[in-house]
């Protein structure tokens, strides 16, 4: 079985940028797939309006993490959290699959919940 | 000038007024027009959470005082807040005024006024969170703190005992003006921790290593030199700190505004999932 998450940081989420080369480091170590994407949204000049925008479209640095290994996509997204904390907003995971969902919760839960 | 006092107490001419009174006093011998409100007077609903001021960018909703209040403390130049402690916190009102400042935060008519706060309380020790109440609803306005007090008196009207209570308020009252006069607007109370509330409350992080000040979201680390507990905090960790104008507007326009979409989205399966709780126990 494939576990697809999906993790959406939007601008000033990540403590440090999010890089090619330290995801690659991650996806070797953990035997993961792991590929960036940064989504640029529309400014005017005026800041980006984001009200009734679709929430892929609005700007935003898409990492997808898929693999077939509970443990290994368990470490890999504790490995990502630890380098740039989890994603502020309950639709982060917006896009994964249910079980890929489950497992990013609980580990965001386990490394970035308030106990 | 303008300078609005604002009263966090029930109670008339007790320690919060008489004291935010004195500062008042302060202000006005520096020049201020002075004005002041007893907050418990007015109506402030709780919030519903109906989101209207951030999906159509507009005042609260609803139909009572909050509004009025948010456009006094908006066309004043400095706030001087006297508010009680009871148990640990500061009063109600405060915290209502916290959740209705929503669309104030956002419409940011506050930033760069400046603010001072009195708080007198009782009993040594039971004051822990005062601070972080009075600056979560000031900070959050964008208004720069530059003084708060905690003062100990305890009963009705005693505040007039301790001459050294009253020369604290009136000085922290003259001090805002002055502040408001020469547009600088640094802090001037005890330094106390976070480099921007300057409480004192620090929150361990799980990864155990990092510290954060629960307010403001400034991440540091601590040291311990000769015995004493040290929180360092990095410049580039400071400057990223929650009430920063563009940090509000990120949170406005990446964390919550989206949620329209996501809500649009999973509207059927809400739909279904939704069933079971409301059959249940009907209230």
């Amino acid at each position: 079985m494939e576990y697809l998450v999906k993790l959406r940081y939007f601008p000033g989420d990540p403590l440090i940028p999010i890089t090619d080369k330290d995801l690659r480091s991650i996806s070797e170590a953990c035997d993961l797939n792991l590929k960036l994407e940064e989504v640029k949204g529309e400014d005017d000049g005026t800041g980006e309006k984001t009200l009734d925008k679709d929430l892929g479209s609005i700007t935003q640095t898409l990492i997808t993490l898929s693999g077939d290994r509970v443990s290994s996509v368990q470490q890999g997204l504790r490995d990502l959290f630890k380098m740039y904390r989890s994603p502020r907003t309950v639709y982060s995971l917006w896009g994964s699959t249910p079980a890929g969902e489950k497992i990013a919760w609980d580990i965001i839960e386990e490394m970035d919940g308030w106990w | 000038m303008k300078v609005l006092g604002l009263i966090g107490s029930v109670r008339k001419l007790g320690n919060s007024e008489i004291l935010t009174k004195a500062a008042l006093m302060g202000a006005e011998e520096e020049g201020a027009e002075v004005e002041i409100l007893r907050l418990t007077d007015y109506t402030v609903k709780p919030c519903t959470g109906c989101a209207t001021c951030l999906l159509q960018e507009r005042d609260c909703i609803i139909e009572d005082d909050a509004n009025f209040i948010f456009d006094k403390m908006a066309a004043s130049d400095g706030i001087i807040l006297g508010v009680p402690c009871y148990i640990l916190e500061a009063t109600a009102i405060v915290k209502q005024l916290i959740d209705r400042g929503f669309a104030a935060m956002q419409q940011n008519k506050m930033r760069g006024k400046v603010g001072g706060v009195i708080v007198p309380y009782a009993t040594r020790g039971w004051t822990q969170n005062v601070f972080q109440q009075t600056n979560t609803w000031l900070l959050s306005l964008g208004v720069d703190v530059i003084d708060q007090l905690l003062i100990h008196v305890q009963g009705l009207r005693e505040a007039p005992l301790f001459e050294k209570t009253i020369e604290s308020a009136h000085g922290l009252g003259k001090q805002v003006a002055m502040a408001i006069k020469s547009g600088d607007h640094s802090y001037q109370g005890e330094p106390g921790i976070c480099p921007i509330c300057h409480d004192r409350n620090i929150r361990i992080l799980k990864d155990m290593q990092t510290v954060e000040c629960p307010v403001c979201a400034v991440r540091g680390k601590l040291q311990t030199e000769d015995g004493k507990i040290k929180v360092i905090f990095q410049q580039e960790d400071i400057q990223r700190h929650r009430w920063t104008e563009q940090n509000l507007w990120r949170h406005f326009n990446y964390h919550l505004k989206p949620s329209k979409d996501f809500f649009i989205k999973t509207k059927q399966e809400r739909k279904e999932l939704v069933q079971k709780y409301k059959n249940y126990l009907e209230i």
